[in-house]
């Protein structure tokens, strides 16, 4: 029998930056097509602007799954406390409060959402599907609770800017928040020692406490970064939609971790690339876009979103393996 | 001491490594690796500017005072909708009347090509509440259908799904917005996520026409929700009567949607209203359970239905309604599932007959359906639309007319096929 060694170091960065690129290749290729379909409603920043509001708070909750996810965990509380965080802005705001405080009140019980999440996973060891599911439940149920189910109007300006207002009267304030956010985990994960622990934390925990890194502080913080962003998502959401709702949020977490997974991140852990979420997040925003342009119903929409997640990661696959069977 | 100072190396090297392993700096010498102070500094230095961008914008007078009016418009409006939905209202009749709206209208029910084809040349958004159900395949298969016969071209009817998620109404309106329609058909379930629907529609000049859940600054075209459920209420306390009166009920369970709004709860509210009309609050009170039966899927109001049939678990006399047929399907599923099955017993009038009511009619499974005649939407709607395309009137509410239908009429209102 042949012996099977892993990728080399160089084979590991060719695949890594082969995915992405790739990726990359497809939204353009994607866009290109689509701009000359979709025409003349594609192609128009009456469409694209919209569409790139409507993505952000997806996006800005991927960037940062994708650092859980890299290492080896996995959030599926993020829906639930986007439903709470709307919510608990509007019950906050119907209780008087100012919008600047609401808004740190509405990110402090994130972290505490995501510091619970870390508290399960890393210190009692329940496995982060099984923690994160219950804690979805959870955190849905409580903000049904305290909305009697209702939805409830969150005005403010402050609320209001969130999600509607602009930078420099030009651009939409979700979208530089997307993009800071981006920027953000780009830099921790390639050009920090946490994003290098994070990736070791992924591919081997134990190697990497052996080696002095302390893993459980790592999964913890990001499970906390998590919850905020998530929270940051919610924000965002009911800023856009002028309400807070429970069901705000509901099923997001399918559509956050797709994007991941189509960015080409391993639910297994240690592979990931925040750039490849980008990317991702993008592909499946635009396809939405398009179809829905197009008239197409939404069980087709569906099919071709899911056929695409499941051929592009069929690709990575493919390629993971042969790289493993040419080492 | 060695080995710690052995680890330490270790820890550094490992780290070292698989940074190295996964950037794209490994040809330059030493891998660059920024040290904690710099990285908190960045870190910080960007929480700063959100937190400047976030609240200070945000505060500011001039900044806010657009997004500001828009809100309290919308909230006025949404709130205003809502009341005059619920009651009854008076409106000024514009010069002329809906002359040219009665006129598409009645083109429209004699299902006769609308005269000068109105709708040529323009386009039309349909945003669907959720679409794939008999009743909302019913409505859109109207709208089309009634389109044509306004002589507009399907290519320009723009139809999009909104899944009973705001989150994608309000993409997808976003996206109906990029189309430029004439007019939009806004079928979505949060009546206070319509307000925002309808700032942006309003601000492009793009007249929005409500389906069932009303929109601000939009006519109101469906059901009147009250005068629905008090129907079914009436139909109800026919058969109470005949069983020997409210003392041989135990039980009034209304299956409601909380989240969609004070009118949608009017749609099992006005089935209350009817038992207190005829036997009083104080007897009907105590016998009353209301629960929250979801957003029209048969899964949930299912599970709500097992846990109201474990709190009654003596009751066996029982007038029921929920807010769609969909619902009752899960609700008599739980019933039939809990072993309480005995149609002698249970009363219940559905809301809306569509092809899911009249079959539950038609197995001896339901006592009564109110119909709302989905297939009759686009008579309503199509006219209003081709109204507002060519600057005419529309009147404020567009109600159906209901019938309530049994055993009895069925066939004569749909034949068996």
């Amino acid at each position: 029998m042949p012996e099977i060694k892993a990728p080399s170091q160089e084979q590991r960065k060719k695949i890594k930056l082969g995915n992405t690129v790739i990726l990359f290749i497809i939204l353009v290729v994607l866009f290109a097509l689509f701009s000359y379909v979709g025409r003349p409603f594609f192609l128009s920043v009456l469409n694209l602007v919209p569409m790139l509001n409507n993505l952000s708070f997806i996006g800005i909750v991927a960037a940062v799954l994708t650092m859980v996810m890299i290492t080896g965990e996995i959030d599926f509380s993020i829906g639930g406390n986007i439903g709470l965080t709307a919510v608990l802005v509007a019950f906050l705001l119907d209780k008087g409060l100012p919008g600047g405080v609401v808004v740190i009140l509405a990110l402090c019980a994130g972290a505490l959402m995501g510091a619970f999440n870390g508290f399960i996973v890393t210190m009692i060891g329940v496995n982060s599907m099984i923690a994160t599911i219950g804690t979805m439940f959870v955190w849905r149920g409580i903000g049904y609770t305290l909305s009697n189910g209702e939805s409830m109007l969150a005005m403010n300006p402050v609320i209001d800017y969130i999600g509607r207002g602009f930078l420099f009267k030009v651009i939409p304030f979700p979208i530089v928040i997307f993009i800071v956010i981006f920027a953000i985990t780009y830099v921790v994960m390639n050009l920090s020692k946490w994003g290098r622990r994070i990736y070791a934390v992924g591919t081997n925990p134990m190697a990497s406490y052996l080696s002095g890194i302390n893993v459980k502080k790592i999964k913890f913080i990001n499970f906390l970064f998590s919850g905020i962003t998530a929270s940051l998502g919610g924000l965002i959401l009911t800023s856009l939609s002028a309400v807070g709702m429970p069901q705000h949020g509901q099923g997001l977490e399918l559509v956050v971790i797709s994007s991941i997974v189509l960015g080409g991140t391993a639910l297994s852990g240690g592979r990931g690339e925040i750039l490849g979420t980008l990317a991702g997040t993008l592909i499946l925003g635009i396809l939405y876009n398009f179809l829905t342009i197009m008239n197409v119903y939404y069980y087709y929409v569906q099919i071709v979103q899911g056929a695409i997640l499941v051929l592009v990661v069929s690709t990575y696959e493919i390629r993971q393996s042969r790289a493993v069977k040419r080492a | 001491m060695f080995l710690e100072d052995k680890n330490i190396k270790l820890s550094k090297c490992f780290v070292r490594k698989v940074y190295c392993e996964n950037s794209n700096q490994q040809k330059k010498k030493g891998c660059l690796i920024m040290s904690k102070t710099k990285l908190s500094l960045i870190l910080v230095l960007v929480a700063a500017v959100i937190a400047t961008l976030v609240i200070l914008p945000g505060c500011s007078t001039s900044t806010t005072t657009t997004a500001a009016a828009e809100t309290t418009a919308a909230a006025e409006t949404t709130a205003a909708a809502e009341t005059t939905a619920a009651a009854e209202t008076t409106t000024t009749l514009p010069e002329g009347g809906y002359a040219y709206y009665d006129e598409m209208k009645a083109a429209a029910k004699e299902g006769k090509e609308y005269p000068g084809t109105p709708a040529k040349g323009f386009s039309l958004a349909f945003t669907d509440i959720n679409g794939g159900m008999p009743f909302t395949n019913s409505v859109w298969k109207s709208v089309q259908d009634q389109w044509k016969l306004a002589g507009g071209d399907p290519e320009k009817l723009y139809y999009a799904d909104n899944r009973y998620d705001a989150t994608i109404g309000l993409k997808n309106a976003d996206i109906m917005l990029a189309k430029k329609p004439n007019v939009l058909i806004n079928f979505q379930f949060d009546a206070k996520v319509n307000s925002i629907i309808s700032n942006k529609f309003t601000a492009a000049n793009i007249p929005i026409i409500a389906v069932d859940v009303p929109t601000p600054n939009a006519p109101f075209m469906g059901v009147n929700n009250f005068k629905v459920a008090y129907m079914a209420g009436e139909a109800a306390i026919e058969q109470v009567e005949a069983m020997g009166g409210i003392d041989k009920i135990d039980n009034i369970i209304l299956g409601q949607f909380p989240a969609g709004g004070e009118v949608l709860m009017l749609r099992s509210e006005g089935f209350y209203q009817a038992f207190v009309d005829k036997y009083g609050a104080d007897v009907v009170d105590p016998k009353t359970i209301r629960f929250d039966g979801g957003a029209g899927e048969a899964e949930q109001a299912n599970k709500a239905m097992t846990d109201v049939l474990s709190k009654i678990p003596n009751a066996k006399v029982i007038a029921l309604t929920s807010i769609n047929e969909q619902t009752m399907s899960g609700i008599i599923s739980a019933i039939q599932t809990a072993g309480r099955w005995d149609p002698a017993n249970w009363i219940i009038i559905t809301q809306g007959c569509d092809e899911v009511g009249q079959q539950q009619l038609r197995d001896g499974l339901t006592d009564g359906a109110v119909a709302y005649f989905p297939e009759h939407y686009g008579e309503y709607l199509i006219p209003a639309s081709v109204a507002f395309m060519n600057g005419q009137p529309v009147p404020p509410f567009l109600y159906v007319e209901n019938q309530v239908i049994t055993m009895d009429n069925i066939d004569q209102f749909y034949p068996k096929q």
